[in-house]
């Protein structure tokens, strides 16, 4: 797996748990982080699911 | 309330079960099954990052702050992201390295400089020392909580940090080489952080669900009642958005450079395939143990308690609400949470101290004797001391503190080594000195911003006269510093602690020089090189001698053990080495002594035992720097010329995936070596397939044969045998230079032999054309006279015999005028005039002459006339082209048929098509049809001219017409005229 596509999930990651899109979320703010984390943890483990696949195959 | 003495036992009791656990990996490790080498272990191990802070922390922090809280474990989660690029690369540096902590690291990376490694182990000890005692502090007040007796716990904590301190001495400390895996004590850190887990989780479900009705219940009354503020960020709460984003940062360093995690992540890894494990496991861990942290924060507030005391609210509700054994429970979860801590950063902390301090003190004071034995007594020691240390903060002025306020705190002396570490992995740039001060300006700002403030609040330092006046001045105050104003105090630390320390490092380094050491460092680090890459400059000493140095530091026997497994791997002969050879098992040497010594003294070490003549040093010193030069300069050119070289190949392919034609190479057995995409058009053969297999397998079409017997250079052609079909036109010939092969080319010709024929036949038809006009006109004249003497015969008195005579002479004279019209008409010598006309009224005006005609009584004619835009045509001769074509399939279906005729408009043009289903043409005589005066139905049915004239009448309106016919399959003529002609 190249390291862009890691690169790219902690990108998303960092857009995902910074201002402005938390404010966005404010009124159900606790909801939002925590399935927002399970979603990002799900991602991880799905990149890295491929990841090891790869390294398999090559 | 339970009784010290049940504490105190249970305490133990949980002690021992951490000993067995330990012991029993230990004993499978000597066995050759490891326990702790699963990446599930391995992700549990990280989970040391949840302390007692976690723990007890979260909650009161939850209650007090709100969601802020979560920002400690969201960096890691996303950290987490970057484990395979980041932690995958210290991993690997370090292990080829034999790197046993994060001061080695820096060190190593900077030409294993014992100052730099000196300089983060200060940091780090002062910055995490407190940090261990928070954790002794924990465990005390629960104790306290516990036993109701706050006078015992400081007994209690004296007696746990001396449990602690031996455990971590036993599991951590059991031989000197550092790098020799803790198998034990990652096994218990692992179980620890499973019963902290499990025991946050069952009174997480205690509060939620037994003294409330789930989630939503709390929750929906926290946002009804006074603290609904708790539940944002930003304005109206208590957190701002840019204290979040600072922790989320300083939580992101801390996974990856706190000694504990560096310690349990890079050194305690059995194989980098664990991380990518860990990189969702350890994130879902995080998860797990933070899910009940605000519904036991907001159930401890709604149940009345102050947020003050919420800091113990885990321990707190279950012993209020009478559950004894719940609260025994979570008790040994936050003394897991505590002890794993305190045991894994004591042991990181003595390995940097004894490789920072210890072992230069020695070696400086050259103490050899006994060497082994006594250095492993000082690192017991100093895991002992690391542990008191932490115990004499926690009952001095631990009391001064929060747990999440030192925790952050340690944080952010960690973040104080990110730039020199990070940048360092990926910037060969940076140097010794520009990393010293970088960690000097950040531990600078971190002791005024941070340490001094809370150590005036403590009261250790007193704030009067000239302090009183510097942390009061607009420009210096500690927590504004230089006036800037109005964030809080983390961001406010980690903005002039992170600003400065990256100003120094990369300033420095820039404008100072890099020793030849840290250069080759730099190489191996940012490049991931392995050591073995670079030969040494120094004379290697010989086998015995390495031994006899590593026997100093380890044990006689050890050392010939570490040689000869060194010796077994790479295949070499202990009788028979080569001075390359020798380099290696040096080198190899140094690392065996790096994982017990340090880096920097076992340098030292190999060094000053195989030091060179002060001529050899000089020489040598100058080729050094003559190939280093030369080196860097080289490495420039290459990097130039692979650039160009780059460049130069990505344009020639384009040019040649770019040419119309097919291209490829073959090699000598005439296997493809690249094949473009005009080859795959051609052929129909996708790249993939066709390269490194046999050409000959892709090309059958061709002729003349191009590989067999021998291969042929030249022009070649090919006609494929698959739809569509097209003519190929080809070059082979022999590869140029040194390179042995052949090179393909192949060009669609079917167009230009189209084009090439057409104009072969216009060509033919014009010169017949001028050859029938000549005719004509020659013919013409006569053929009236002869036509109006015989008219003027006829009327004359003639006999029976005469008459029919003179009337069978007129009828073949109207018959020559006939095919003198037709000729005419061929060579059009009457010029019309062409005029917008609608073709379908033309089609009808055709049929309705045939229609009634007899011979058309067993043709079936089908018409399928769609709209289309009336055409600038000659009316007249466009109904000469139908009439002939309808005819013509009359005359093909004797016996009946039929005849489908449609006219659409296509694209640009207005197609007509006229299918038959009559006898058809032979594929033979195919392409002769349109020729003047060929003709299939014999000399006296026809005179050859019918198709002709059509042909010339439609190439006269600027169409086309095609047939398209086999034999007994029927005939199918199509012509298309353009719309705006």
């Amino acid at each position: 797996m190249r390291r862009d596509v890691w690169i790219f999930l902690f990108a998303v990651g960092v857009l995902l748990f910074t201002w402005p899109v938390l404010s966005i979320f404010n009124d159900n703010l606790a909801a939002y982080l925590f399935v927002v984390w399970f979603i990002f943890i799900l991602l991880i483990f799905i990149t890295s699911i491929f990841s090891e696949r790869e390294d398999g195959d090559g | 309330m339970f009784s010290s003495w049940i504490l105190l036992a249970i305490i133990l009791c949980y002690l021992l079960l951490l000993f067995s656990i330990a012991y029993l990996a230990e004993r499978k490790e000597l066995q050759g099954k490891s326990l702790v080498a699963n990446p599930y272990v391995y992700s549990l191990s990280l989970a040391v990052y949840c302390t007692s802070w976690t723990f007890y922390g979260s909650v009161g922090s939850a209650a007090t702050t709100g969601l802020s809280f979560l920002a400690v474990y969201i960096g890691p989660t996303l950290m987490a992201a970057l484990f395979w690029v980041v932690l995958g690369k210290i991993v690997r540096i370090s292990k080829e390295n034999r790197i046993t902590s994060i001061s080695d690291f820096i060190s190593s990376r900077y030409g294993k400089s014992l100052s730099l490694s000196i300089l983060v182990t200060i940091v780090a000890i002062i910055g995490i020392t407190p940090y261990i005692g928070l954790q002794l502090k924990a465990i005390m007040t629960t104790f306290s909580l516990l036993s109701g007796r706050p006078e015992g716990s400081h007994f209690a904590g004296w007696f746990i940090a001396l449990v602690i301190g031996f455990f971590a001495v036993m599991f951590g400390a059991r031989r000197l080489d550092a790098l020799d895996r803790h198998g034990g004590l990652v096994l218990a850190v692992a179980f620890e952080s499973a019963v902290k887990l499990i025991a946050f989780l069952c009174v997480g479900l205690f509060v939620t669900y037994g003294l409330f009705d789930g989630f939503g219940d709390i929750f929906g009354r926290i946002k009804a009642g006074s603290y609904a503020s708790l539940m944002k960020l930003g304005t109206g709460s208590s957190g701002s958005f840019l204290e979040w984003s600072s922790i989320t940062f300083l939580s992101m360093m801390a996974v990856l450079f706190l000694p504990r995690q560096f310690h349990l992540a890079v050194v305690e890894n059995h194989s980098s395939d664990h991380i990518k494990k860990a990189m969702w496991l350890f994130p879902l861990y995080l998860l797990l143990i933070n899910i009940f942290v605000l519904p036991i924060a907001f159930g401890g507030l709604l149940l009345g308690d102050s947020p003050s005391t919420a800091d113990y609210f885990v321990l707190s509700i279950p012993m209020h609400y009478g559950h004894p054994l719940l609260t025994l429970f979570v008790f040994i979860g936050g003394f897991s949470a505590a002890t794993a801590m305190i045991i894994v950063e004591s042991v990181a902390l003595s390995t940097m101290a004894m490789n920072s301090f210890v072992m230069p003190t020695f070696w400086n004071q050259k103490v050899f004797s006994n060497f082994s034995a006594v250095m492993l007594q000082f690192k017991r020691v100093v895991i002992l001391g690391c542990v008191f240390l932490g115990y004499l903060f926690a009952v001095s002025i631990g009391e001064f503190y929060s747990l999440v306020d030192i925790g952050l705190k340690s944080f952010e002396a960690a973040t104080i080594f990110a730039p020199a570490l990070l940048l360092g992995l990926y910037w060969k740039g940076g140097n010794k000195k520009g990393a010293i001060a970088g960690i000097l300006a950040g531990f600078g700002v971190w002791i005024y911003t941070l340490l001094m403030p809370a150590l005036m609040r403590a009261g250790i330092i007193q704030n009067g006269g000239i302090m009183e006046a510097v942390f009061n001045s607009a420009l210096l105050k500690p927590t504004a510093l230089f006036g800037l104003e109005g964030i809080d105090h983390w961001s406010h630390s980690l903005f002039w602690g992170l600003l400065l320390n990256l100003l120094f490092y990369v300033g420095v380094s820039i404008f100072t020089r890099q020793s030849d050491a840290e250069a080759r460092q730099a190489v191996i680090f940012v490049d991931s090189y392995s050591p073995f890459h670079f030969s040494l400059a120094r004379r290697p000493a010989d086998i015995s001698e390495i031994e006899d140095i590593l026997g100093q530091y380890l044990s006689p026997v050890e050392a010939r053990e570490a040689v000869d497994v060194f010796l077994k791997k790479s295949g070499m002969n202990r009788d028979s080495m080569t001075s390359e050879e020798l380099q290696k098992l040096q080198e190899q040497a140094e690392r065996v002594l790096s994982g017990a010594l340090g880096p920097s003294i076992s340098t030292l070490v190999f060094q000053d035992r195989t030091a060179l003549s002060p001529d050899d040093a000089k020489r040598v010193s100058k080729s050094i720097q003559h190939i280093t030069r030369n080196l860097r300069l080289s490495r420039q050119e290459l990097a130039e010329a692979n650039r160009q070289l780059a460049m130069l190949k990505e344009f020639s392919e384009n040019i040649i995936e770019s040419l119309p034609l097919g291209v490829a190479t073959l090699d000598e057995l005439l296997c493809v070596t690249y094949w473009n995409s005009g080859m795959e058009r051609i052929t129909g053969v996708k790249q993939p397939e066709a390269l490194n297999g046999l050409a000959e397998r892709f090309l059958t079409c061709l002729e003349p044969r191009l590989f067999n017997p021998e291969v042929h250079e030249g022009e070649l052609t090919c006609k494929r045998n698959f739809e569509p079909q097209i003519v190929l036109q080809g070059y082979l010939s022999k590869l140029a230079g040194a390179q042995k092969g052949y090179v393909l080319v192949l060009e669609d010709i079917t167009e230009r032999k189209k084009i090439e024929e057409e104009l072969f036949r216009a060509t033919k038809h014009a010169s017949v054309g001028r050859l029938a006009a000549g005719v004509a006109h020659e013919i013409n004249n006569p053929l009236a006279s002869i036509s109006s003497l015989v008219q003027e015969l006829l009327t004359e008195n003639v006999s029976s015999f005469e008459h029919d005579s003179l009337t069978t002479i007129n009828q073949q004279v109207h018959r020559i005028a006939r095919i003198v019209r037709n000729l005419g008409d061929f060579a059009r010598l009457y010029p019309r005039q062409k005029a917008p006309t609608n073709i379908g009224d033309i089609l009808e005006n055709t049929l309705s002459l045939v229609r009634y005609d007899k011979n058309f009584k067993n043709i079936e004619i089908l018409i399928d006339v769609r709209e289309t835009p009336p055409l600038k045509i000659d009316p007249d001769q466009i109904q000469q082209v139908f009439l002939n074509l309808v005819l013509n399939a009359r005359d093909a279906m004797p016996d009946g048929g039929e005849l489908s005729v449609s006219i659409r408009q296509v694209n640009e043009h207005v197609e007509m098509r006229f299918a038959d289903t009559g006898h058809g043409i032979d594929a033979e005589i195919r392409d002769k049809i349109f020729d003047p005066f060929f003709s299939t139905k014999g000399p006296t049915k026809g005179t050859g001219l019918g198709l002709s004239i059509c042909y010339s009448i439609i190439r006269d309106h600027g169409g086309t017409i095609e047939i398209d016919t086999e034999r007994d399959k029927g005939a199918l003529f199509i012509i298309k005229m353009p719309t705006a002609a």
